[in-house]
């Protein structure tokens, strides 16, 4: 507790303020140092994509039927509209619906 | 947006529950800026803060926060052409939100770099002003010195008196009389009562 240890809690800030930059500017700089190739190129391209549905799937399994139905409604009005506010207000409001339904 | 400013206030939350200062709140959020991490970090906060705990906690912040790898990795072909001072300073406030609106805006065209640094800066502020909300909206419904240890609490803590005691009346008081009144008799009797305690090496009862 900061109250009873405040050299450990300045102790504990640039650890965890060092270890998440490392993360931050590591990635950028690791990709730096290797030449960038045709594959590689195509991978990065394709890793926002990667990211994107690594931070969902976990969503959905832990969500049940009313996640699906959210991302998919979210999903329907990206491809039908590609506006992603217009995506974010279906998906919320067919959550809501859902969780109202008893779902 | 409104996520993000759910997720810094839930973590100003956590904090006035684990005894930080609003202070200590904020510059957390600001130095290590970890989002989700910092929640986790907070929600197990080592009882003691010993070297090998410190180096525990950095080890899973780094864990959690491993994502930034594939996420900055992704950014070297847009950014890689700037010069590094620039662009290491700007990648400390590298996250999902401006990441995601940079790589839109590099979808349609786009290519200033200012665009993902604009956006952090943005990001950044509404965090660092969410977790002051959070602490706030918290720190106003919970018992006065038991969550606020400002001097008289540390020392309290320090000599042992049972703070937790006193602050149910002393809530109680602040929310009756308002907060002068309250400052005024946590000074006669709380005060007091550490310096009794302290100077009878009295036990720590509030633990």
């Amino acid at each position: 507790m900061i109250a009873t240890d405040p050299a450990g809690f300045f102790g504990m800030l640039p650890a965890m303020t060092h270890a998440v930059y490392a993360t931050r500017a590591g990635g950028f700089w690791l990709i730096g140092r290797v030449t960038i190739g045709r594959r590689l190129q195509r991978m990065l391209k394709a890793l926002p994509g990667a990211v994107i549905a690594s931070t969902v799937a976990p969503i959905l399994l832990a969500g049940g039927i009313t996640a699906w139905f959210a991302v998919a409604a979210a999903a329907a009005t990206m491809i039908a509209l590609r506006n992603d506010f217009a995506a974010v207000l279906a998906g919320v409001a067919v959550a809501a619906l859902a969780r109202g339904a008893g779902l | 947006m409104p996520g993000l400013f759910a997720y810094g206030m839930a973590f100003g939350t956590v904090a006035v529950r684990k005894g930080f200062s609003l202070i200590d709140a904020v510059i957390m959020s600001g130095t290590g800026y970890a989002g989700v991490a910092q929640l986790i970090v907070l929600e197990s906060w080592p009882q003691r803060l010993t070297v090998p705990a410190i180096a525990a906690t950095a080890a899973v912040t780094a864990l959690i926060s491993s994502r930034f790898l594939l996420i900055g990795a992704s950014l070297r072909p847009w950014l890689g052409s700037q010069p590094s001072a620039k662009i290491y300073p700007a990648l400390f406030l590298l996250t999902e939100l401006n990441w995601l609106m940079s790589m839109r805006y590099r979808a349609n065209g786009g290519s200033d770099p200012a665009y993902f640094l604009g956006g952090g800066a943005v990001i950044y502020c509404v965090w660092e002003v969410s977790t002051a909300a959070g602490f706030w909206q918290f720190d106003r419904r919970s018992a006065y010195l038991r969550y606020r240890p400002g001097v008289a609490g540390v020392l309290c803590r320090h000599a042992g008196v049972d703070v937790a005691r006193h602050a149910r009346l002393d809530w109680l008081d602040y929310r009756r009389r308002g907060r002068g009144h309250h400052l005024l008799s946590v000074r006669r009797h709380v005060a007091p009562d550490c310096w009794r305690a302290r100077r009878f090496g009295g036990g720590r009862l509030d633990r």
